[in-house]
């Protein structure tokens, strides 16, 4: 589709026209994947997606600054850098704060951390253990250590009260610490 | 949750909106209502005397037009700066317009006579209110228009925007009183405005959001 047209859809969207913003939003969503995975080559493939989605929200919160009389995707693509570039450093904590997981006392007595490798393979044997969490207590631990959502947002979010909530938390920290003592013992 | 059906989701809460108006075009409004603020303020706040004893001539009358032209142009970069895509250079606007203020109120004192006794005025307390004062009502008021954009770089936005309001409202606190001296003004207001500029660029992050969390609970 060419960029005048994706102009024009904007400004028929910015009048009310839903039809005209479900195009437009579905024709620029392949452009923004590609933008979020080429800058983006640090993220997981889920957080390239979970990015692609945040960049639709930010172009549907801030719509209105687009301006008609000016070309669409400079405007687009200045909201794609902005957000990749928070994606990153939101990323950057997320890793960051992962790291700290390793510090506490699930890890088993036994040869001292000493590389790089180790630490990337503690990071994956995390990783793999969320995965493999039941869905309600992944997705406690999703929205409350990685999206650092507060209790209430979490609850909120996840349609649920903030007691289960807790309780899901609870349960899936305990697994967790099962299965990393288990994967970390394993030679 | 699925990026298609978020779409759908988007597409179906749409509701019309904007065009906004042109930064330049914000920034005049806004520029009008601030002044008819700081304009009554000082109004209520000064007394004939004083509005005598500063003189009407250019040596009084340029400083403050440069400052309320300072505060016109981060105005315009402020809300420049909440539209993708727009060109940085709106920036060099206060640059050069802060530029013209400080050099007109530098080159027009004589800094042989300044001395700690000449610059510690109590009488200059009165001013950092007057300040803070003339900056609340303007400064909720650009706070709420900038929210409308997109907050592509908060903590320099804010920046311009409270240097814009701190600026307006130290025009008031000019005329409210006589000054002893260029380098008592500069001290006085130039560090009340910023610490002003400081606590708004400190605070940006929780005002000017992209709000998607909000966005996509729905």
């Amino acid at each position: 589709m060419a960029t005048d047209d994706l102009g024009e859809l904007m400004r028929a969207a910015q009048q009310g026209d839903t039809d005209a913003y479900l195009e437009l939003l579905r024709a620029i969503t392949p452009h923004i994947r590609r933008v979020v995975a080429r800058r983006g080559g640090f993220l997981r493939p889920e957080d390239v997606e979970d990015l692609v989605q945040d960049v639709l929200i930010s172009v549907h919160r801030v719509r209105a600054t687009y301006d008609p009389t000016r070309p669409f995707l400079p405007w687009l693509l200045a909201i794609v850098r902005n957000r990749v570039a928070d994606g990153a450093r939101r990323y950057a904590r997320t890793m960051a704060r992962e790291v700290q997981v390793e510090d506490l006392d699930v890890t088993p007595a036994g040869p001292a951390p000493n590389s790089q490798l180790e630490s990337s393979e503690d990071m994956e044997a995390l990783r793999h253990a969320v995965r493999s969490l039941p869905p309600g207590q992944r997705q406690a631990i999703e929205l409350l250590k990685l999206r650092e959502l507060s209790l209430k947002e979490a609850a909120s979010a996840a349609g649920t009260s903030v007691g289960a909530l807790k309780v899901a938390t609870h349960r899936a920290i305990a697994a967790l610490r099962r299965a990393l003592r288990g994967s970390l013992q394993r030679p | 949750m699925n990026t298609d059906r978020l779409i759908e989701r988007l597409a179906r809460e749409a509701m019309p909106a904007g065009p906004l108006r042109s930064p330049t075009v914000r920034a005049a409004a806004w520029l009008f209502w601030a002044l008819v603020y700081v304009g009554l303020l000082t109004f209520a706040m000064t007394s004939r005397a004083d509005l005598a004893a500063n003189g009407g001539g250019w040596r009084f009358v340029l400083p403050q037009l440069l400052a309320v032209l300072l505060a016109a142009t981060s105005a315009v970069a402020a809300f420049a700066s909440t539209v993708p895509g727009v060109s940085r250079r709106a920036l060099l606007l206060p640059i050069l317009a802060g530029s013209f203020w400080l050099g007109n109120l530098i080159l027009g004192q004589e800094w042989s006579q300044v001395n700690a006794a000449s610059l510690a005025a109590p009488g200059e307390w009165q001013c950092v209110a007057m300040i803070a004062l003339g900056a609340a009502l303007p400064g909720l008021g650009i706070t709420i228009m900038l929210r409308r954009g997109a907050p592509l770089t908060p903590r320099r936005t804010a920046a311009l925007g409270a240097l814009a309001v701190a600026v307006l409202a130290n025009v008031g606190a000019c005329i409210s009183h006589p000054h002893p001296s260029n380098a008592v003004t500069l001290l006085w207001h130039g560090a009340t405005i910023l610490v002003l500029v400081a606590l708004a660029s400190w605070g940006s992050r929780l005002v000017l959001t992209w709000g998607t969390r909000e966005v996509a609970r729905g």
